[in-house]
Parts: structure tokens; sequence; C-alpha cells
């Protein structure tokens, strides 16, 4: 008897008996292979083929010198741009090599408008902030900024595993991870997926045909309808309308929502199933399962085999888990359909564009999107690119500060608000808390979204296992280390898609938890909280802790502080009016610890941490 | 340890209601009271007819039990054994219709520690089958009455339960802090000392864009609120609050002018905040005080021995406390209910969390005097939910002798309990509103959308509701039984 064989032509008795076996070898093999907690990845991510890096950074492209603008009257507040016949010749022979730079021109220097010089300890520090997810220490940005052409410097940063983790919760978000609604191995497949993606091994649209029809996306959502409308939002950026929903979900029709039983974690995993009902058994099936819309696409898995052991609405289905290389490969077809369209490549420009800008800088300058999209395709669809072009454009590389000739949004710099999590892990690691990548107070992993569910008391060991060899962190008592994400969430950090995602808000409760947080960080007022910032963090060396404070103290511990805190030095009024209130101190007769510790908590709950 | 004076917050006086017409009157009128078998959706006319049930309560309780509940097996327990499979309660109070399983018997408080039980007794804590005359059970809530099927997908099941509909961008208790945007500090209400509604752990509660972003309730991780305390603030040496104040000035000032105001927003929110310090440092929102000074008639401790130290517990604790500071309403989520496998074992114990937190609160508010006279008891609701029921699948379990959730009856009846004055006080305790065939589970009385619960608990707590699900209406069947 072949695999191949339609179930129909085998008799209850023999199917039933080779339906045993064939389940008494897989759990064999199963229990055969030890589970490997760090890497519990199973699904399409694993049928993947390998590819090498699709461009090497830093790219070819040069740092563009920042021109200034075209000696011509600029278009007054609220008049949209003109670039007539002398501006679009004055922007060619710029020989811009930034496709942003290329777009900017016709928006700003060509048509009279200067862009806002920036420094590059500031650019630094935001470069940090978006690539990184926290600010860097002087010294950081100090080894990481300075001595390297903005190219390289973007380029290494892109390389580096913490752009990789951010990268990866992004996608997180996108997919919203939740491993109350899909099986732990499926989402730590996808997440390997998307490390390739973020680690430039695989190009984008490529991402999108396993990702568009990977059980992480097909098993949270319950008709095929929905299913096309969750890969809508995520890869297009919009709802799809009523006849797209209609025909791109008949090509997620084969999906069926179930379960599976993993002894390894002692649990019953939600997952995708596969449901034969509509193709294989007869011609006029097909359709149901076929997309015209944009060309003729089906998913046509053939007819079910021995691998099909349930039955649902009279229907023979399989577990994903069982699929071969060639039917993932039938399945992708979602993927394949959308990554078609232009909406596709212009849709990830644009979401880049907002998180880089804060604003939507592809509506302002419309030749931006379309100059980045094909600088996408041209560098074989490497978001990597994508991220390089715009991190090393002059439209990104402005300052928040100063004034313009006019607002219009493009001709100064983007003053975003820190995210929940970039601020917490700026100031515990300023604080000195993160010490060799351990958290103080924890942390969160994006891939686990309810670790509780792994840890309780009918939890297996391997569950215990999964967790500790997670982000999440474990107590010398195996309890988890909530603090840090408990403060996250609080602040709309490390969301656990049930169902709400990241949000930012300045709000009387949100500032009043900041203000919590710097002070149990700072402890500003000497009161002995537990897990505060360690003298030696907060006094520079050389300093002990009870030393008198004097005015030149006190301007040592500030321009140590203000160096670990904001990467910068301090300006001279910060300097003025700590040298006075050294004065005050001298007279009242503080040691450096009651010194340092209130200024800690000045520094950290300013505005300066809270946007960037 | 001194009693530390707490700061006098006025409670927020409720709205004057406008009723122009007796919204019953005007059904009678028309000779419509024929009964429906669902709530179809009709247009709910803003100010025009308002229910009896408008502004009959200060404060809500809203829990969630984690994960989907198996309603049938708990609150609506007079079914066949595959929705039902741990039969009926014994020893229940007279008079109820809504069906006590023998879950509910769980009463592991009231032994044990001779001592401990006697406190609990002695401050007035009994059991659910005693206790089932106070509350009363709504058997079918349903996500969509004119769907085909139940949504028995977690992501699309809760963002309707947080939001009323799947993808809504609004929660609930956004909702409610806008309704009572009058009433409360939220959004640019900035005269109220009255706190705004809290979420004790989930954001999903805590959705909210365009007008309605500044009315997102405040989310706590956790249950120590004294981590919400800014005492640094008032303690700080003058030098110190002076370079801050200059530090975040400074920033502001030398931003492009288009960036200043998004920095002032902030000076001024910490500006603002001080005024909150004053409650987030007071000790009676510290439920870990171990003062024997009586709060609202109840010490910290006494309410510890009423609704014990679990994470849904202590939750319950704080939210009394920020009750006193007029908070209308919390919400947080309790256990864990999505058992795949080996309900059938796990379940009975883990039934110990709701009924002690329905006990606990149900003794709890009794004993708890309200600043605006009566008893909490008077002016609470507490009420139960889930993202959806669960099923067995045609049999008394699944085959991991657990429950799943697909799309039959089983999984799309949320029977909810409502416990509280409103409802006891108007004798509406122990009843049951709606009812479901015990064979099938076919709805045989009216099915009530999530959305209108929600209405409901915004009328309820006097709240302008207008904008707000617009097809469907309030309705008073808690307090009227009509």
């Amino acid at each position: 008897m072949t695999a191949s064989l339609s179930t129909s032509r085998v008799s209850t008795l023999p199917r039933a008996i080779i339906r045993l076996l064939l389940a008494a070898s897989l759990l064999h093999c199963s229990t055969q292979t030890s589970y490997n907690t760090s890497n519990p990845a199973r699904g399409p991510g694993q049928l993947l083929e390998d590819t090498d890096a699709l461009n090497t950074l830093p790219l070819t492209t040069a740092d563009d010198a920042i021109p200034h603008a075209r000696m011509v009257t600029p278009p007054a507040d609220g008049e949209l741009p003109n670039c007539d016949g002398a501006c679009t010749t004055f922007c060619t022979d710029l020989n811009l090599q930034n496709p942003l730079n290329r777009a900017l021109c016709h928006s700003a220097w060509g048509v009279g408008l200067d862009t806002q010089p920036i420094h590059t300890l500031q650019a630094c520090r935001r470069l940090h902030m978006d690539l990184w997810g926290r600010f860097p220490s002087l010294a950081e940005a100090k080894q990481n900024c300075e001595g390297n052409t903005w190219s390289q410097t973007v380029a290494n940063l892109l390389q580096s595993d913490h752009f990789v983790r951010q990268c990866r919760a992004h996608w997180a978000d996108q997919f919203e991870y939740n491993t109350t609604r899909v099986s732990v191995e499926r989402i730590y497949d996808l997440d390997q997926i998307v490390e390739r993606l973020c680690r430039g091994t695989l190009a984008y649209n490529r991402f999108a045909e396993v990702a568009a029809s990977h059980p992480v996306l097909t098993r949270q959502h319950d008709t095929p309808g929905d299913r096309a409308e969750a890969a809508y939002r995520i890869f297009l950026g919009r709802s799809p309308f009523t006849n797209e929903r209609s025909d791109v979900g008949r090509l997620y029709a084969p999906w069926d929502n179930d379960y599976y039983d993993s002894q390894a974690l002692g649990q019953r995993l939600p997952d995708a199933w596969v449901r034969y009902g509509c193709i294989g058994t007869d011609e006029g099936d097909t359709g149901s399962c076929t997309s015209v819309l944009f060309g003729y696409n089906t998913v046509d898995l053939g007819t079910p085999d021995l691998r099909s052991t349930r039955e649902s609405g009279g229907d023979r289905t399989m577990w994903s888990g069982l699929l071969s290389a060639e039917e993932w490969r039938v399945l992708q077809a979602p993927g394949r359909v959308l990554a078609a369209q232009s909406l596709f490549w212009e849709h990830q420009v644009d979401a880049l564009l907002q998180h880089y800008m804060g604003y939507d800088l592809a509506r302002e300058i419309p030749t931006a999107r379309s100059e980045l999209v094909q600088y996408l395709v041209d560098h074989h669809g490497d978001l990597r690119a994508l991220h390089f072009a715009i991190a090393t454009s002059a439209a990104y590389l402005q300052s928040t500060e100063g004034s313009t000739a006019t607002d219009h949004r493009w001709t100064y710099g983007p003053l975003k608000q820190t995210p929940a999590e970039g601020w917490l892990t700026s100031l515990t690691h300023h604080a000195g808390l993160i010490q060799n990548g351990t958290h103080d107070w924890g942390s969160c992993d994006p891939r686990i979204s309810h670790p509780e569910d792994f840890l309780d008391n009918d939890s297996t060991a391997i569950a215990y296992g999964l967790v500790e060899a997670s982000a999440w962190t474990l107590d010398q008592e195996g309890q988890l280390q909530t603090t840090f994400s408990d403060y996250a969430k609080s602040l709309g950090g490390c969301p656990d898609n049930d169902p709400s995602g990241r949000f930012s808000t300045v709000s009387v409760l949100t500032t009043s938890t900041q203000l919590s947080i710097a002070t149990e960080l700072c402890d500003p007022l000497l009161d002995g909280i537990e897990n505060h910032a360690a003298n030696e963090i907060l006094i520079p060396s050389g300093t002990v802790d009870n030393a008198a404070i004097n005015p030149d103290g006190a301007v040592a511990v500030l321009e140590h502080q203000v160096a670990r805190f904001f990467g910068r030095s301090p300006t001279d009024d910060e300097v003025t009016e700590i040298r006075l209130a050294g004065e005050e101190c001298e007279r009242l007769r503080c040691t450096a610890e009651e010194f340092a510790r209130p200024l800690c908590y000045a520094l950290l709950s300013s505005a300066e941490v809270l946007f960037y | 340890m001194p009693k530390k004076k707490s700061p006098k917050v006025p409670h927020p006086t409720p709205p004057k209601r406008v009723q122009l017409h007796s919204r019953r009157a005007f059904v009678k009128g028309m000779g419509a009271a024929a009964a429906v078998t669902a709530v179809a959706p009709t247009l709910w006319i803003p100010r025009v007819a308002r229910a009896d049930s408008f502004n009959t309560i200060k404060h809500l309780v809203y829990v969630r039990l984690n994960g989907g509940f198996r309603f049938t097996a708990a609150y609506n327990g007079d079914v066949a054994s595959e929705f039902n499979p741990y039969g009926l309660a014994s020893g229940v109070a007279s008079g109820v219709q809504w069906g006590p399983s023998a879950l509910l018997e769980s009463s592991p408080w009231l032994s044990g520690d001779a001592a401990t039980v006697q406190a609990r007794t002695d401050l007035g804590m009994s059991t659910m089958p005693q206790i089932a005359n106070s509350m009363a059970v709504v058997p079918c809530v349903d996500h969509e009455p004119l769907s085909g099927g139940a949504d028995g997908n977690h992501g699309t099941g809760l963002e309707r339960y947080y939001t009323g509909y799947a993808g809504g961008g609004t929660s609930f208790l956004t909702m409610i802090n806008y309704a009572l945007r009058d009433r409360v500090a939220t959004g640019s209400n900035v005269s109220s000392d009255a706190l705004p509604a809290f979420s004790l752990g989930s954001s999903g509660m805590a959705l909210g864009a365009g007008i309605y972003a500044a009315y997102r309730p405040a989310v706590i991780e956790g249950t120590n609120f004294s981590r919400f305390r800014t005492s640094a603030s008032s303690g700080l040496p003058d030098w110190a609050t002076q370079f801050a104040g200059a530090t975040d000035a400074r920033m502001r000032d030398r931003q492009h002018t288009t960036h200043q105001p998004t920095v002032d927003n902030y000076i001024q929110s910490r500006a603002a905040s001080a005024r909150f310090d004053a409650i987030f440092g007071d000790p009676i929102l510290n439920i870990d005080d171990t003062s024997e000074t009586p709060i609202d008639g109840l010490t910290q401790s006494q309410l510890q021995t009423l609704l014990g130290n679990s994470g849904a517990g202590r939750r319950a604790r704080l939210a009394l406390r920020l009750f006193h500071f007029g908070c209308p309403a919390v919400y947080f989520g309790e256990g864990g209910y999505d058992m795949h496998s080996n309900e059938e074992n796990n379940l009975p114990s883990s039934m110990e969390g709701p009924n002690q937190l329905l006990c606990g609160l149900n003794a709890a508010l009794r004993a708890m005097a309200h600043p605006d006279g009566g008893t909490y008891w008077d002016h609470t609701l507490v009420v139960l939910g889930s993202e959806f029921g669960r099923t067995g699948r045609g049999n008394r379990f699944n085959s991991a002798r657990g429950t799943d959730h697909n799309s039959d009856n089983a999984t799309r009846w949320m029977s909810m309990p409502f416990m509280g004055g409103a409802v006891q006080n108007n004798g509406q305790g122990g009843k049951m509103f709606g009812r479901t065939r015990p064979s099938d589970l076919a709805a045989e009385g009216t099915v009530y959308s999530y959305r209108t619960i929600m209405k409901t608990l915004m009328h309820m707590l006097g709240g302008d509701h207008d904008d707000f699900f617009p097809a469907d209406n309030p309705t008073d069947i808690l307090v009227d039984g009509a």
C-alpha cells in the first residue's frame, strides 16, 4: 500500500491498523529525538531553502554630501513644491546616490528649501534607538558612531544581533504571536524565518510567500476570508475589497483549525490542519480553492492519504506538521499572489518610512516611495537595504531643533516618543541593571506570550526548560521575573497580543508610572529601595560615596551622568545650574551619594529620555 | 503605624438622569411585548428613552475567566451531561433559577484552620450555593446573535469581549472613561480628583484611538499599587526639582516649534501627576498594609482574609480600594480555563478561584460602608465573562479529557453572572434571564450580545454611552426583570 493511495480504496480495518502503526512510529520518532528547548521550531521554516546573504553591507551607495538649497524662492507654508526644469537639472547634477535623497531633492534643495543639519551624537542616539531599541551611553556613541563613515556605522548596527532582535520583535507584533492561539513550536518556526529576513538571507517576497501561509497566520483566524484579511493587512497594509477577500480567501480554503498533543510539552497545542474537502475528489470542487482575480492560482494538494487522520464536517483533515515540502509550496499561493502586486513593496516602504520618520513621508513626497521600491527590488528584496537607504538619508539625518524658513515637514528632523521597552531598557541599562545580557528586572520574549502557561503545576520539565531557554528570566526559585514586563505593559510594551498590541501615549498615569520607575532606579531620597543603581554607576570613579560635594564636584557628577544617560556632554546652562546646586549642597554638607541620586532622578525622568 | 490622612476625594456626583419618557411605557403603549428569541439590531434613540437601570451603580468589577470558560458547567448547569458533566450543586438557596453546578460547591475557605474559618464566617463569608440568590445569570450572551455560529477563536473572541467587535478599536473600559468623562479624571478633565477606570493586567482593555485615546484606562501589571507611587517628586531637594523642570523646559524650547507641544504635553502631564501623588502614595492603596485601621469598615488584612492572596484575589482587593477614590470600574482576569486537556481533573480545583472571588466580594461589599451612604454592595456590580464558552464536541469531554472551542452552542453562549445590590435589592437575585434547551443548548429565550451587556453596564453606571453601539439597546432586566 503506498502513501498516494486514496483513502476511499482502503478498507476500514487495515486503515485503522495502519494508522495505529503510523501513529506508533511517529511517537517513536518523537521520543527518540531529544527536544531542543532553545530551538523547538517545527514547521515550514524547516523546509525553506538555504540562501546566502543577498547583499554585502555597507551597500555601495556612498554617503551623499548634504547640498545647500538652490537659490530660489522656496514654496510658502502650505504650498506644494513645484520642481521645474531647472530644479530637475539641479537635482540631476547633484548625482545623489541615496534613493531617498534623490526624491527629497525635488521637494527640498531643488526648490530652495534647506534641511536641518544634525550633530553626529544626536544622530547616533536616534539610530541606536531605531535599530537597537535603546539609547547609547556617550562611550558607546563614540565607539559606534565616531571614526566611521555614516554608512559604515549604519551597516555595523544593522549587522548586529541587537538589530535582529528588534526586527524580530517588529514581526512578532505584525503576526501577533500568541501561544494561547497557536502552537509555540510554530511561533518559533516563523521567528526563525523572520530572523533570516532580518539577517538579509531571505528576500522579502520569498518571506511573504512562506509567512502568508504559515500556521501562525492561518491558525489565528477562523475563516478563509479572515485569513485573507490578515494577510492583506500585514503585507499590503489595507483590508481586501470584498471581491479580493472572497477570491484570495479561496486560497486559504484548505486550512482548518485544530489541535495536536505534544508529549514533550505535556500540552494540547492549537495548530493548523489542512482540510481536503474542496480539492482532489472531483474537478468541480477545485473552484472553491482557486483564485482567478490575479491570474489562475489554485491550491491542489491531491487526494488525502494515510496521513489524514481526522474528519471535520465530513472532510478528511491532516495535521499541517505532516505536510511535505511540495505541499507547503502549493499552499504558499496566497503569498505569491500578494507579492506580485506593487502595493506589496510600496506598503513595506511606507511602513519603514513611518518607523524612521514618525510621519508619513511617502504621502508627503510620493517619489520617495517609488525610488525606495526600486532600490529594494534592485537589491533582491533585502529589507536591510531599505533600512540602510533610509537611515543614511538626509531626510532622516536632520535635527529636531532650531527653526526653519517654512514648516514643510521634511525640512526638519523627526521627534518621536521612545517606545516603552526602549525607554525601560535604556534606563535600566544605564543604571547598571543589565550586566552581561542578564537583566535584574527580567525581560520579555515575544515568542512566548504567556510563559505562565508553561510553568504551572502540570507542566513538564521540557516546558519549563523552554521558558528557561527563552528571553524570559526565572529567579533562583524558578519564579518568573516580571518586573520589566509588568512595567513595560503598563507603558505599552511587551504586548501579549491578547489581543492588544503595542501603544505609546503620554497621560497622567503613564507619566506617574515613569516617575515611579525613575524613583525605583535612582532611589533619590535614599530610602534603600532594592535593585537601584549602584553608587559607582552614578558617581564618577575616584569620588567616594561620602565625599563632600562642592560646585566642582557637582559638575563632575553631572558630566558623568549626562554622558551615561544622554550620551552627550552637559550644556553651559546645565553646568551653571548645577554649580548653584553644588553651592547649596556645600552649605548643607551633602555627600556625593546624596547629590548623585536626586540628580539621577532629575535626568532619567526628563523629557530627553522620553523623546528622541 | 500612624494612620496617614487620606486625601479628601469628593465622590463623583451622579448626573441627573434625562428622562423625557419611560421607555417601558412607550414600548407597552406600542403593544410590543411579544417575546423574541434574539435581540435584533434596533436603533438606540439617545436621551429619549432611558431604561430604569440608569445610574443604579457606581462601581463595576468586570472579571474575565481567562482562556474561554465552560459556563454551562458552572452557571447554567441544569443541562445535559455533555454540557455539564459535573452535576448540580446541593444546598442551593431557595428561589435560584439558574442552575448552580456542583463545581460551585468547592469552598475550601470554610475548612482548614479553625481561626481563619471563624474569621471568614464572622465577616459574613459563605458558599456559592448559599449566595446563589444574590446574583442573576444571563445564560445566552453571544458575540453576534444573528450569526450562524459561535466565534471560537481566541483572538477574535477576545477582541469581541474587549471591544464588542472583532477588530474593534475601543475597549470597554475606555468607553466607560469616555462615558463618565465629566466625572472622572481622564481625558481633558483636570478638575476631577475621582480616579478613572483601571485595567489590572491587560492592555486589551485599554484600546482607544482618535478622540478616545485620551480615555484609555491605566493598565497596572502585577498587584502592587505601591509601585505607582511618585513619592520622590515631593521629597526631592529644591535644586533637584528645579533642575528636573529646567531640563524638560530646555528640551522643549530648543525643539522646532512644531515639536514643542509634544514635549510640553509631557511637562503638563508631569505637573498633573503630582496631584495624584497623595492618592497613589496613600496607604489605602497599599493592600499589604498590616495596619488594623479599618478603611470603609474593613482592614486590609480582613480583605485578605476574605479574598485571599491569589492574583485575582489581590486585584479584587485593590479594586475595592480604588473605588474609595471614585474609580468607576476595574477589570482583571482570573485563572486559566483553556483546558484542552485534563479539564476533568483540573477544573474542579480551579473553581476555587472564582468561587472565593465571588463569595469574598459578596461578604466584603456588604461589610464596607460607602462614602455616599449605604454599603458598597448597594453601589457595586460584579460581572464575570470570558471570550467564549467551551465544548466537549458532543461528549462530556474531548479525547484528552478536556474541552475545545468551535462554532457550536456550548462555545457560543457565555452564561454570565451579575452579582450586586442593584440586582438583589431589586428582587432579581437568583433569576435567569433567558434559557437554553437542556438537550442541545438551543436558545429558548432572549439572546443578548456582548454589546448589549456593555451598553447596559455603562447605562447602569450613569454614563453617556450614546457614542457606542448605536444598534444595541441597553436592557434593564437586571433591576426590573422585565
